[in-house]
C-alpha cells in the first residue's frame, strides 16, 4: 500500500510537468472567458480540431471561465504562466470595454495578440408584428417616441451599436439591458420591446422564420445567409459595428513558441475543413493576422473610450 | 416520419448512445460540480466523428441522466449534485437519517421518470403551441414569477416567530444576491475589488457550503454514520413504494413542465414551486423537513419536468430554455440543424428520434435507479471517518470545477460555517436559498419592467399574464397566513 | 454564549447590515436611482423592519424560555480541525496541486476523525484520486486546480 501511495505522489508530481525543447509537449490549455456551449465555446472547439491536423500530437484543453463579460477569463489568460501551454480567446467589444471602464487588471499589452478568426455583425431587429420595416421608418419612430431597444449589458458590442446610432442619428433610445442574448431573443419574439441591437447569428434563424423582423445589417456588405437585409449604409445610415473573436497569448511567452503558434493560428483559418465546419454552424469567419488585428482592437479602443467619456457606466 | 423516426432510433448504435449518454449523465449530475452542461458541451466535438442524430442521442441521455443524477447524493449525502436537487435534500437526507434511505432514492427515480416522460409527451404533442406561451413572459412576469417562488417562504415557517425568522432569512438571501454587477447601469457594487464576485456570489459554491459542508462539519459529532440508531439493511433495501405520492408527482411534473418552458434557470425554482405546492395541498404538512417522500416526490418531478418543457422553446423557437439546453443548442446548430418550422418538417426524422430517445433515457434511468437504489443507499452506513472527508474534498472540487475559481472554495466554506450558526438559531436555510436563486430574477425584471414601463409602475398590473400570477401568488400566501393567524388565536384563547 | 444571545447578536448585525445597505444606494448611478437602487433600498428597509420586529418578539419572550447554550459544535475538537485543515487545503491547492495537497488532506482529515486502518486509509485516498483522475481529467477533461511549486 505504500507502494500505492509512493505511485499516486509520482503522478501528481508527473503532471505539472516543465516546459522543454519540443514544445509542445503536454497539453496546452486554452482559456474561454464564456460559458460552454456559446459561440465562442464553439469556435475553439472547431479550433482544435482543426489544429490536430496541423499537429498531430499536440493536445489541448478547453478551460470555460465564464462570467463578468468575459473579464474573469481574459485577466486568467494575462496572469496565465508564460511557458506557452495557457493561451486563450478573446472577444469584442468586451476586452476593450473593461479596459476603458477602468476595471480591468490588464491592458492590451497584457496579451500578445495571435490573430482573429470570427465575427459575428450586429444587427438591429424589431418583432414581427412591428409596423417598423426599415432603418428609416425606425428613426421616424425613434423621434416620435422613445422606443425600448434591448442591448446585452453595458460596455457589450450591443450597446456600443446602439450608441453610435444614437450618436449619428440623434435619436435616444430607452436602452434596456438584458443578461444575454436569450433574454433579447424572448423579448423581441413576444414584442415585449419595440427593437433590439444584438448579433446576426443569434436570430437569422428567428428571422428567416419569419418569426422576428431584421431592418438592418451593421456591417459593410449584406450577409450571404440573409441576402435581403440591407446593410445600415445602404438604407443611408453608416453605421458597422462588428464582435470579433479571436486568439492570445500572454505577452511575455517565448518568442520562438508565439511564432509557432501564430503560424497555427493562421493555417486553421484557411483550412477548409475549418471553414466548412464555420459555415455548417453558422459561424462569420473573418481572418485577421496578428498585427491587423491588434491594430483592430487599438482603434476600437479608442472609440469605446469616446462613449465612455460622454457616459460612463 | 414519426415511424421512420423511431425506424432510426431503433438500432443498437442508437440505443447505446441513449445509454452511454444516460449513464454519464447520473454521473455528471451525481458529482457536486460536474454539470449537465460541461458535459453536453464537451460533446459537441465528438459528434463530429459521429452521426449528427447519434451525438444528439448522447446528449440527449446526459441530459436525462444529470437531471436525476443530482438527487443521488443530495439525499444520501445532502450534497445536491445539481442546484435543482436542493429541495430533494430538504426532504431525502432526514429520511436517510432514519435509516430509509432505499425508499427516498427509490421515490425519487419514480417521481424522475414520470416528471421526464410527462414532459416529454408534452414536447412531442404540443411543443409549437407551447411555445407561444413562453413568450407571453415578459420582464414583469418574471419578476412576479420570482414573487411566486418567494411565497414559498411563507408556507415554510409555522408559527409567527419562525414566520419572521423565515422572512429575514429570504431577505438574507436576496442581499447576498445584491453582490455583483448592477443589471442595468453595469456598475460593480460590493464587491471588494475581487473579480470573482463581478458575477455575483456564485450560487453551487454556496449551494455546496451550505448544504454539504455544513452537513459534514456537523456530522463530526457522530461516531458511527449518518444513519441514526440500528441501521435496518433489510427495510434499505425493500421498502415499498409509499401510498399518496401520486398527487405531488402529477402536480410537480405539471408545475415543472410549465415551469420549464419559460426561458431562464427553470429546474432549481420549479423544483422549489413544486415542492411548496405539494406542501401546501398535502394532507400531513407537519412531516415536511422531516422527511416527507411527497417532497421528494414533487421536486424531482418538477426539476425532470424541466427537461422536455426547457426543449419547447429551445427546438421551435431557437430560445433556450435554460443553460444545458443552451449547450444543446450549440449542438445542434454545429450540425447546420438550426431550430424553427423546419426542425419539425425537413429534418424532422432527427428532431423526432431526439425527442423520443428522451422516452428510452427515462426509462433507462428508471431500472437502472430502481435496480442501484439499494447500493447506493448503503453509503449512508459509510463510517463518517471516511465518508467526511471524502465528501469534504468532492464538496471543495466541486465549488471549484463550477467557475474554476479558488475564492469559490471560500465561499463555501464560510456559507458552511455560516449555515450552522444560522440553522442554530431558528433561522431557514430553505427561505434563504431560496432568496439567494430568485434575487437576480427578481431584480432584473423588475428593474426591466420599469424600463419597459417608462418608469410606470402600472405595467406590474396592466397585462392579463400578470395579473393571473397575481392571483396564483395571493393563493399561495392567503392560507398559511391564516392558518398562522388562527394558531395564534388559539394559543392566546388558551392562555 | 447561550442560544438567546447568538439570536440578540445576529439580529443586531442584520439590522446595522439593513441600514449600510440603505445608505450605499445613494452612491448608485442616478440613471438607476429608480430601478435597481429602489430595488435594493426596499430589501434594507424590509431586513430592517423585520429585523426589529423579531428583536421585539426577543424581548417579549424576555426570561421565560430556559437559557440554552448555543453548542456550534458537538465535539469541538474534531468539527475546529476538519474546518482549519479544509481552509489549509483550500489555500494550498494553488501552490501545491490537486492531487499532492489532496493526497495529504484526506488521510488528515481521515485520521483526525477517528480512522485508524492504514489500509482503510491508503486504500480510500488512492481509490478517490484515481476516481477523479479518470472521470474529472481524463474522460470530460475538467481543468483541476494547478500548482505553482513545480
Amino acid at each position: 500500500m505504500r507502494k500505492i501511495m509512493l505511485l499516486l505522489i509520482v503522478l501528481a508530481l508527473a503532471f505539472p510537468g516543465t516546459a522543454l525543447a519540443a514544445y509542445p509537449e503536454k497539453p496546452i490549455t486554452i482559456i474561454v472567458p464564456s460559458k460552454a456551449g456559446g459561440s465562442t465555446d464553439t469556435t475553439a472547439r472547431l479550433f482544435i480540431k482543426a489544429a490536430k491536423k496541423y499537429w498531430p500530437k499536440a493536445e489541448f484543453v478547453i478551460k470555460n471561465i465564464g462570467g463578468s463579460g468575459g473579464q474573469k477569463g481574459f485577466e486568467e489568460i494575462a496572469r496565465a504562466r508564460p511557458d506557452g501551454y495557457t493561451i486563450g480567446m478573446i472577444f469584442t467589444t468586451q476586452v476593450v470595454a473593461h479596459i476603458v471602464a477602468k476595471r480591468a487588471r490588464y491592458t492590451l499589452d497584457s496579451f500578445h495578440i495571435m490573430g482573429n478568426a470570427m465575427q459575428d455583425p450586429l444587427i438591429i431587429a424589431v418583432p414581427a408584428k412591428s409596423p417598423i420595416k426599415n432603418l428609416k421608418d425606425f428613426v421616424q419612430a425613434a423621434k416620435a417616441k422613445s422606443l425600448t431597444a434591448a442591448v446585452n449589458g453595458i460596455g457589450s458590442d450591443d450597446f456600443i451599436a446602439a450608441k453610435k446610432f444614437e450618436l449619428l442619428t440623434g435619436v435616444k433610445f430607452n436602452l434596456m439591458p438584458t443578461r444575454g442574448s436569450t433574454e433579447q431573443k424572448a423579448m423581441i419574439l413576444g414584442g415585449h420591446i419595440d427593437a433590439s441591437f444584438m448579433n446576426l447569428s443569434q436570430l437569422q434563424a428567428q428571422h428567416k422564420a419569419g418569426k422576428a423582423r431584421i431592418i438592418a445589417i451593421l456591417a459593410d456588405k449584406r450577409s450571404e445567409i440573409l441576402p435581403d437585409v440591407k446593410t445600415a449604409a445602404e438604407q443611408g445610415y453608416p453605421v458597422s459595428m462588428t464582435a470579433t473573436r479571436g486568439f492570445v497569448a500572454p505577452a511575455k511567452v517565448d518568442k520562438k513558441i508565439l511564432a509557432k503558434l501564430d503560424d497555427l493560428v493562421q493555417k486553421v483559418n484557411h483550412d477548409a475543413d475549418f471553414a466548412a465546419a464555420c459555415d455548417k454552424g453558422v459561424l462569420f469567419r473573418l481572418p485577421m493576422t496578428g498585427p491587423e488585428y491588434r491594430q483592430y482592437l487599438e482603434q476600437l479602443q479608442a472609440e469605446v473610450q469616446k462613449f465612455y467619456d460622454q457616459n460612463p457606466w | 416520419m414519426i415511424l421512420q423516426a423511431l425506424h432510426e432510433l431503433l438500432t443498437p448504435v442508437s440505443l447505446l448512445a441513449i445509454f452511454i449518454g444516460t449513464t454519464s449523465g447520473i454521473i455528471v449530475g451525481g458529482m457536486p460540480g460536474l454539470t449537465a452542461t460541461m458535459a453536453v458541451a464537451l460533446l459537441i466535438p465528438v459528434t463530429f466523428a459521429l452521426q449528427p442524430l447519434t451525438g444528439l442521442l448522447l446528449m440527449g441521455g446526459v441530459y436525462c441522466g444529470a437531471m436525476y443524477g443530482g438527487s443521488i447524493p443530495a439525499i444520501l449525502l445532502r450534497t445536491p449534485g445539481t442546484p435543482a436537487a436542493v429541495a430533494t435534500a430538504l426532504e431525502g437526507y432526514p429520511l436517510t437519517q432514519q435509516g430509509r434511505g432505499g425508499l427516498a432514492l427509490k421515490v425519487s427515480v419514480v417521481a424522475s421518470f414520470a416528471g421526464g416522460m410527462f414532459s416529454a409527451f408534452i414536447l412531442l404533442l404540443t411543443a409549437p403551441l407551447l411555445a407561444t406561451f413562453a413568450l407571453k413572459f415578459g420582464p414583469p412576469e418574471y419578476f412576479l414569477l420570482a414573487l411566486l417562488g418567494l411565497a414559498g417562504i411563507v408556507s415554510m415557517a409555522e408559527d409567527e416567530s419562525r414566520l419572521v425568522k423565515a422572512l429575514i432569512s429570504g431577505l438574507l438571501g436576496l442581499v447576498m444576491a445584491v453582490v455583483g454587477t448592477d443589471p442595468i447601469s453595469g456598475m460593480l457594487r460590493y464587491t471588494m475589488g475581487i473579480t470573482d464576485l463581478y458575477d455575483g456570489i456564485a450560487f453551487m459554491p454556496a449551494l455546496i457550503g451550505m448544504f454539504s459542508i455544513s452537513q459534514m462539519l456537523e456530522l463530526t459529532g457522530e461516531a458511527g454514520g449518518i444513519v441514526t440508531g440500528e441501521p435496518q439493511l433489510d427495510r434499505l433495501k425493500r421498502e415499498p413504494l409509499p401510498p399518496g405520492i401520486g398527487k405531488p408527482i402529477a402536480l410537480g411534473s405539471i408545475v415543472g413542465t410549465i415551469i420549464g418552458i419559460l426561458p431562464g434557470e427553470g429546474a432549481t425554482i420549479a423544483a422549489f414551486v413544486s415542492y411548496n405546492i405539494a406542501r401546501r395541498r398535502s394532507k400531513k404538512p407537519e412531516l415536511f423537513g422531516k422527511g416527507n417522500p411527497e417532497g421528494i416526490a414533487a421536486a424531482e418531478a418538477g426539476n425532470n419536468g424541466c427537461v422536455g418543457g426547457s426543449l419547447v422553446p429551445t427546438l421551435t423557437l431557437g430560445i433556450p430554455g435554460n443553460s444545458v439546453a443552451a449547450a444543446l443548442l450549440g449542438g445542434l446548430l454545429i450540425h447546420g440543424l438550426i431550430p424553427g418550422p423546419e426542425l419539425f418538417t425537413r429534418y424532422g426524422v432527427t428532431t423526432y428520434a431526439f425527442i423520443l430517445s428522451l422516452f428510452i433515457a427515462n426509462v433507462i434511468f428508471l431500472l437502472l435507479g430502481l435496480f442501484m437504489a439499494p447500493y447506493f443507499a448503503r453509503i449512508s452506513l459509510t463510517p463518517t471517518a471516511l465518508l467526511i472527508p471524502v465528501v469534504c474534498l468532492f464538496s471543495v472540487l466541486g465549488s471549484y470545477a463550477m467557475n474554476n475559481s479558488i475564492v469559490d472554495i471560500f465561499i463555501a466554506l464560510i456559507c458552511g460555517l455560516a449555515a450552522i450558526v444560522l440553522q442554530k438559531t431558528g433561522f431557514s436555510l430553505g427561505a434563504l436559498i431560496l432568496g439567494l436563486i430568485l434575487g437576480p430574477i427578481a431584480e432584473t425584471g423588475f428593474a426591466q419592467a420599469l424600463i419597459m414601463g417608462h418608469g410606470s409602475y402600472a405595467i406590474f398590473f396592466n397585462r392579463p399574464q400578470a395579473v393571473i400570477l397575481w392571483l396564483i401568488i395571493l393563493l399561495l400566501l392567503v392560507p398559511p397566513l391564516v392558518q398562522i393567524y388562527q394558531r395564534r388565536r388559539r394559543r392566546s384563547d388558551t392562555a | 454564549m447561550t442560544r438567546r444571545q447568538a439570536e440578540l447578536l445576529l439580529l443586531c448585525g442584520f439590522l446595522i447590515l439593513a441600514v449600510l445597505l440603505y445608505r450605499s444606494t445613494a452612491a448608485y448611478p442616478p440613471t438607476v436611482q429608480n430601478s435597481t437602487a429602489r430595488y435594493v433600498r426596499f430589501l434594507g428597509l424590509a431586513l430592517g423592519f423585520f429585523s426589529l420586529l423579531e428583536l421585539g418578539l426577543w424581548f417579549r419572550k424576555g426570561a421565560a424560555v430556559k437559557a440554552e447554550k448555543l453548542a456550534v459544535a458537538a465535539v469541538p475538537g474534531r468539527f475546529w480541525g476538519l474546518f482549519i485543515l479544509l481552509v489549509v487545503y483550500s489555500a494550498s491547492l494553488t501552490r501545491a496541486g490537486f492531487y499532492l495537497a489532496s493526497a495529504v488532506f484526506l488521510p488528515l482529515a481521515m485520521l483526525l476523525l477517528g480512522a485508524r486502518k492504514p489500509l482503510t486509509i491508503v486504500l480510500t485516498t488512492g481509490g478517490v484520486l484515481l476516481f477523479i483522475y479518470l472521470v474529472f481529467a481524463r474522460l470530460l477533461a475538467v481543468p483541476l486546480p494547478a500548482g505553482t511549486l513545480f
